[in-house]
């Protein structure tokens, strides 16, 4: 059974009379373990699917099932569980909240999952989170807000915080995008490290020669999948 | 989610926005600072007003001429109804009551009281020798009337401030006065009590009762003024005054009789509710600081949309959002409420520390009450905008500007 399963699934945004397809019957399997990139033009659809997969917006119609169980049934705070619990996410435009350090900001999910499983001690919570801000070298700025941080450094936070709690999906847009060849390695191979340990990637990407160091690329256009070779 | 995170949560929040947690506390500060004095205010005249009553005199009974329907007043409007009371009436009362410790009729009118080089406008009381018993008057200097000086002799008690304005360090007994130009000899001084109930003893005149018919020229008394012998004998004692004046009065009921405990409890009453009318003012500002909370917390649910989307993003349920906020609704409210409360508590000891007699210090019980009052108030106005942040959809949320 697949992990992820899209069938036929649409997303469309509607603009006054206007209606924008931003996913248009996309059909998508993804087995636990996989390293998937996705590259294709801008507009066409990439952070609308991710958002899908990651549980923050629904399709307009057809079917998600996540782990064999389709989405629609699942109620808001399970979903709030399975973000926290078991989907990291690396959003285009970071996210972080303004007014808390780095550390804070990579420390939140971790206050969440007292929901859900363990609640750690805030001591506990400040190792988690200087073991993920080290993961991507960031240890020195741990006390910087996000407008004390450069752009690279800021994606590197929004890296850590998706780190932070051990997820088995790990869902990143463009993570790479405001790196340098050099840092934007480091991640990867940060990436392809916890893909090797069971952590299924999704990686959203303009740039082909990181969509290559992915074990399967798909390439997107006008919210269609373009067919695999 | 932790009470202790959603705790942090809130006060960062509110430590990041200073001056604006400030002056919506402000708020709560006046609304709840405004409860406590009021109340407090209330509650102080109402401990001052039955000290005064006590310091009347015990299970006291007064009869005034005139009838009142009402049941719960101060008696009938003071002056010349046509319905009387005479020292028969007191005489016949001392005779025949099995329930009363002492009587005595009551004269009373403004007059002068001259010595060869001063001379005081005053009040001049006339009574009997049972006033020093029924009002518990101490006398300091020479003696309160004796029993045969009730016949018309020209002799005065002064209170202890007037013998003091008019002798001076000299010793007042024995020397000679002029009330309304006839000479009387002062017999004895009591002790300054200060005001009671806005009557002030120690500026009066007094003399025996016959000898302020005289002065006065009428033989119509002020009133009664009665001490029943116990408290438990009260109503029998009014009971049986009934009876024996209106069997005087060829069966008519023309006079009113009170006691102090009922007429210390029309006062407490209209107090009360005076109380309550300020508290309820007090209470229409704590409304507006509630009001200024809900409109800071609206405003701050719409400021911080992206951070709510980006929490439920990282796995926030809808109910630890609703718990973020109002946290921070009941944080404000509280702290601006304790302030308040600490505030006007403050300010009723330090006016205490002015004004001994008027003990306006705030009750120890008033903390519970103004506690709850501004959780109660957080949770009200907090309620809703809570309510709001928390039925936002993520996506929307993430991608608002
Ligand atoms: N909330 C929205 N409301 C209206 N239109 C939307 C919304 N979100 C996305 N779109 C539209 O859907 C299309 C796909 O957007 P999406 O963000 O998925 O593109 P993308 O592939 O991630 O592009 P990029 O590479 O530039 O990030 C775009 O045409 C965009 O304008
Ligand atoms: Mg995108």
């Amino acid at each position: 059974m697949a992990l992820i399963e899209l069938k036929d699934v649409t997303k469309i945004f509607t603009m006054g009379d206007e209606d924008i397809r931003a996913l248009d019957h996309v059909d998508l399997k993804i087995q636990e373990g996989e390293f998937i990139s996705i590259i294709g033009p801008s507009g066409c659809g990439k952070s609308t699917l991710l958002s899908l997969l990651g549980l923050l917006d629904q399709p307009t119609t057809g079917v998600y099932k996540l782990d064999g169980q389709s989405v629609e049934s699942i109620k808001d705070d399970q979903k709030a569980m399975l973000r926290n619990q078991k989907i990291g996410f690396v959003f285009q435009t970071f996210h972080l909240l303004p007014r808390a350090s780095a550390l804070r900001n990579v420390e939140m999910p971790l206050v969440y999952s007292a929901n859900y499983s363990v609640q750690h001690t805030g001591a506990k919570m400040k190792d988690m989170a200087l073991e993920a801000l080290k993961k991507v070298s960031l240890t020195d700025r741990a006390n910087h807000k996000p407008n004390e941080l450069s752009g690279g450094q800021r994606q590197r936070v929004a890296i850590a915080r998706a780190l932070v709690n051990h997820p088995k999906i790990l869902l990143a847009d463009e993570p790479t995008g405001n790196l340098d060849s050099k840092s934007g390695n480091e991640i990867l191979d940060i990436f392809q490290l916890l893909n090797k340990s069971g952590v299924t990637v999704l990686l959203i990407t303009h740039d082909p020669k990181i969509a290559d160091r992915a074990r399967r690329k798909v390439l997107m256009l006008d919210g269609k999948i373009v067919p695999e070779k | 989610m932790p009470i202790r995170e959603v705790l942090i949560l809130a006060f960062e929040s509110l430590y990041a926005n200073k001056l604006r947690a400030s002056l919506t506390m402000l708020g709560m500060i006046i609304g709840v600072g405004a409860v406590v004095l009021l109340v407090s205010i209330g509650n102080g005249a109402r401990n001052y007003i039955t000290k005064q009553f006590e310091g009347l005199g015990t299970n006291l009974i007064v009869v005034q001429p005139g009838k009142t329907d009402k049941k719960m007043s101060f008696g009938p409007p003071v002056g010349n109804s046509k319905e009387k009371l005479t020292l028969a009436d007191v005489d016949a009362l001392e005779k025949q009551s099995a329930y009363l410790d002492a009587v005595t009729g009551i004269l009373f009118g403004a007059g002068t009281v001259k010595t060869l080089d001063r001379s005081n406008n005053v009040n001049i009381l006339g009574t009997n020798d049972k006033f020093v018993k029924i009002f518990n008057i101490i006398v300091t200097q020479g003696q309160f009337f004796a029993t045969e000086e009730e016949h018309g002799r020209r002799v005065t008690v002064l209170g202890g401030h007037l013998a003091e304005s008019l002798f001076g360090e000299q010793n007042p007994v024995g020397q000679m006065v002029k009330i309304n130009d006839s000479e009387h000899r002062v017999i004895g001084v009591i002790r300054k009590e200060g005001t009671k109930l806005g009557f002030n003893m120690d500026d009066v005149a007094f003399v025996p009762t016959k000898t302020a018919m005289k002065i006065f020229n009428d033989d119509k008394l002020f009133g009664i003024r009665a001490r029943a012998k116990s408290k438990i004998s009260m109503d029998d004692a009014i009971e049986e005054i009934r009876d024996i004046l209106k069997g005087r009065h060829n069966g008519e009921e023309d006079f009113t009789i009170m006691n102090q405990y009922s007429m210390l409890e029309a006062l407490n009453t209209i107090l009360g509710m005076m109380t309550y009318v300020l508290a309820g003012i007090g209470m229409i500002s704590m409304v507006v600081g509630g009001i200024g909370i809900m409109n800071i917390m609206l405003v701050s649910v719409t400021e911080r949309t992206r951070e709510i989307g980006i929490r439920r993003a990282v796995g926030a349920r809808k109910r630890d959002i609703l718990k973020q906020f109002l946290t921070e609704a009941i944080a404000l409210s509280l702290i601006g409420g304790g302030l308040g409360l600490f505030g006007s508590v403050s300010l009723t000891y330090v006016a205490y520390g002015f004004l001994r007699s008027f003990d306006m210090r705030a009750p120890a019980w008033i903390f519970l009450p103004a506690f709850l009052i501004s959780v109660l108030t957080g949770v009200l106005f907090g309620v809703w905008p809570a309510k709001k942040a928390a039925a936002l959809e993520t996506i929307d949320a993430l991608r608002y500007e």
